[in-house]
């Protein structure tokens, strides 16, 4: 009994030592966490660039799990003092790469890059993926925020587009409507994201910067801030008051996120709505008749109001160096696969290399507006490494006002104070 | 005669110090794990609390500098407030709700077992389902709350139930009371089916009415389960956060900002990691005297 149990132990030692040996052979396997994934009608995309790579490259395994944009640096951040757990590539963006860098968890991506491959990206985008130093992340895309909206109904109430907030206001009144004459309003001028989240703070973020408004900059070694100037006052007043006050944005504000906001401008409920390409996507996706009738221009205001926002793959500083290579060769191969450009066209989000800009199907006037704001110069990245917690604090203050619980005068005390102890923080 | 009873007590004291060792030794896993997954994270959660960091590349020693705020400015206690009156109104309701349910579902008629399935229902949706079930029912453009009450001709006009101040945290008091109820319903009636039908025969011959039985037999004897449950019910709800964060993540302003919101956001959305601990911190001994207090409110003469 004793030798048969030797040798049933022996044969299963054996056996183990057999499948590390096989498992030591096997393919390399990158696992990425991607906000595209989840997405309709372009996540099938990713899936299906993964499926083309890993037939390409067959000693390569590609493994995508879905993470909302919104979630994503919650999770990221959570990984902070367990690196090991991070994913071999993560999806980010130039607002969330800042606390990421400062956490450690990004490799220098330029260091697997040769100069021919950085020379393919667009203009500027380079720079757009530099944070605190380093290329943070290989860009996918780029979301430069302008405004969708729809040239019928600017038509039909001879409209012009607008340059600066208050026109931009004055055609967002002429466009509400009572379109079946009960005596209330149920077409909006503005689709407003006011939810109090990553979409809604990014928005006022850049609505902020086109006024002029730094919000936060480094001044020598020490962070400072404009919040609690009047002129920030008298911006969050005009923003919060197209809410409160005039009423051109749909009922329950603070419960439109931006899937719900694409969707409002799609439906029809709203005639303009500031975005990236990704609500165009959207909205086409929705409502395919559209096509023709959408148009974007630049964010009004004194100043460039956005980042050029680009997006994608970061890699972790914890892969090993078969994986970084492997998962650099699967962005490469990401951006230029696809001949019809399906992830960019469906996504509505414009591509990053030169070559992809200059595709036909950009050339209409929908996406006219984005390429004007980046023709026009956009924001640098702002690297500030606790800009997460300070869109926190501008989201509250927003949506403590939308709700009516606090004057707009309250709110930006209670702001100021925020990102007095915020400052302190990293000052 | 002495030493043979020397020798006996010698070899039961050896057998007992070996009983005790095989004793620690059964403990022992049980220990290592709750040491690993409990105490150690709370011990390193106090130590959190006295830097401001953010785990990885910054450790600047406050001192109690994150207490002393938390107690000084009015947002965590703003925000402890809030969350003992959503704790307090959500256990009232699913104690209401648990009682009348359970006492009829106690009472013998046809399809009882349909209905005590029926009532569970909320229990089993996870409560991710339920608060989007919640969101859609009560969105202001397209939910079926409004377009009922519309119909019924009880609003003339879309309202808002997530998204105003004075509405959001009533709505979602309600969905975690729907959520929550079963539970409470079902500890009640395992505890009433307990009780002896003696008592309540007793009590009848002694001319009780029903509210009298209700209140010198059903309740005394349901003491120990009701305590129980009261306590789980309301440490569950002092640090609920699926429901309310998918609902309406805090908002609007700080309608539905409880206190785990807050933690988690300063946390994990703010990396301030130690301002979160020393809020955790906080809330762990509130939890801790809520338990407290109860026991002693409830305590069995």
């Amino acid at each position: 009994m004793k030798k048969f149990l030797a040798l049933v132990l022996g044969l299963m030692m054996t056996l183990s030592m057999l499948s590390v040996a096989s498992a030591e052979s096997s393919p390399v396997t990158i696992s990425v966490w991607c906000a595209y994934a989840g997405e309709d009608p372009y996540g099938k995309y990713v899936y299906d660039y993964a499926d083309k790579f890993m037939a390409a490259n067959p000693g390569i395994k590609v493994e995508v799990t879905a993470v909302s944009s919104n979630d994503i640096y919650a999770k990221l951040a959570a990984t902070a003092t367990t690196p090991e757990d991070l994913p071999t590539l993560f999806y980010t963006s130039a607002d969330q790469a800042p606390g990421l860098v400062d956490l450690g968890l990004i490799e220098d991506m330029s260091k697997h890059l040769s100069a021919d491959d950085l020379a393919a990206f667009g203009n500027g985008v380079v720079d757009g993926c530099q944070v605190g130093g380093i290329m943070a992340y290989y860009p996918i895309d780029l979301q430069p925020l302008s405004v969708l909206y729809r040239i019928d109904r600017f038509q039909e109430a001879g409209l012009t587009v607008p340059k600066t907030w208050d026109e931009f206001l004055a055609d967002s009144k002429a466009l509400n409507k009572d379109s079946d004459n009960d005596g209330k309003v149920d077409q909006w001028g503005f689709s407003m994201v006011g939810s109090n989240n990553s979409s809604g703070q990014s928005r006022f973020m850049s609505y902020l910067w086109s006024n002029g408004l730094k919000v936060v900059y480094k001044d020598g070694d020490q962070w400072k801030t404009d919040i609690g100037t009047p002129e920030f006052l008298k911006a969050f007043t005009f923003w919060t008051n197209m809410n409160n006050v005039e009423h051109v944005v749909p009922d329950g504000i603070t419960e439109i996120t931006y899937p719900t906001a694409a969707n409002y401008f799609a439906m029809g409920y709203t005639s303009m709505m500031i975005s990236g390409g990704n609500a165009m996507g959207v909205t086409y996706a929705a409502a395919p008749d559209l096509k023709g009738k959408i148009g974007t221009f630049p964010m009004p205001g004194s100043e460039p109001g956005s980042m050029m926002n680009t997006e994608g793959y970061a890699l972790s500083a914890n892969a090993t160096e078969e994986q970084k290579k492997a998962a650099v060769e699967f962005c490469k191969f990401y951006e230029t696969n696809d001949a019809n450009m399906g992830f960019w066209q469906e996504s509505g989000k414009l591509p990053s290399t030169a070559k992809g800009m200059a595709a036909e199907y950009l050339q209409g006037q929908d996406y006219a507006g984005f390429l004007q704001t980046i023709a026009n110069g956009c924001r640098p990245v702002n690297d500030f490494p606790g800009m997460s917690a300070l869109k926190q604090l501008l989201g509250d203050a927003y949506s403590a006002v939308f709700a009516g619980e606090k004057t707009n005068e309250q709110a930006v005390t209670d702001l100021g104070t925020g990102m007095t102890e915020l400052l302190d923080d990293y000052n | 005669m002495a030493s043979l009873t020397a020798t006996r007590k010698a070899a039961m004291g050896q057998m007992d110090r070996r009983q005790q060792k095989i004793g620690y030794g059964f403990v022992l896993p049980a220990v290592i794990i709750m040491v690993a997954l409990i105490i150690y994270p709370m011990i390193y959660g106090v130590y959190l609390s006295f830097f401001n960091t953010n785990l990885v590349t910054k450790w600047e020693y406050v001192g109690l500098k994150y207490y002393q705020q938390a107690l000084t400015q009015p947002e965590f206690v703003t925000t402890v407030l809030l969350t003992f009156k959503f704790m307090l109104l959500v256990v009232a309701g699913h104690f209401l709700l648990g009682f009348v349910l359970a006492s009829a579902l106690n009472k013998d008629f046809k399809g009882r077992l349909a209905f005590r399935i029926i009532f569970m229902l909320p229990w089993l949706f996870p409560e991710t389902v339920v608060a989007l079930l919640f969101t859609w029912i009560m969105n202001p453009m397209y939910g079926v709350l409004n377009a009922i009450l519309r119909h019924l001709g009880l609003i003339s006009g879309n309202v808002s139930w997530l998204g105003t101040a004075s509405l959001a945290f009533p709505s979602v008091v309600f969905a975690c009371i729907w959520k929550g109820y079963p539970l409470v319903m079902t500890m009640i009636l395992a505890g009433m089916q307990s009780i002896s039908q003696d008592l309540y025969e007793a009590s009848y011959i002694d001319g009780a009415n029903w509210w009298q039985q209700f209140t010198h037999v059903t309740v005394p004897s349901l003491k120990p389960v009701l305590t129980t449950t009261l306590i789980l019910d309301s440490v569950w709800w002092f640090k609920q956060y699926t429901l309310v964060y998918t609902m309406t993540a805090g908002g609007p302003g700080s309608a539905t900002s409880l206190v785990s919101l807050n933690i988690f956001s300063t946390a994990f959305e703010s990396l301030r990691f130690g301002k979160a601990s020393a809020w955790a911190v906080i809330v762990f001994f509130i939890c801790y005297l809520i338990s407290k207090v109860y026991r002693v409110v409830f305590k069995d003469d």
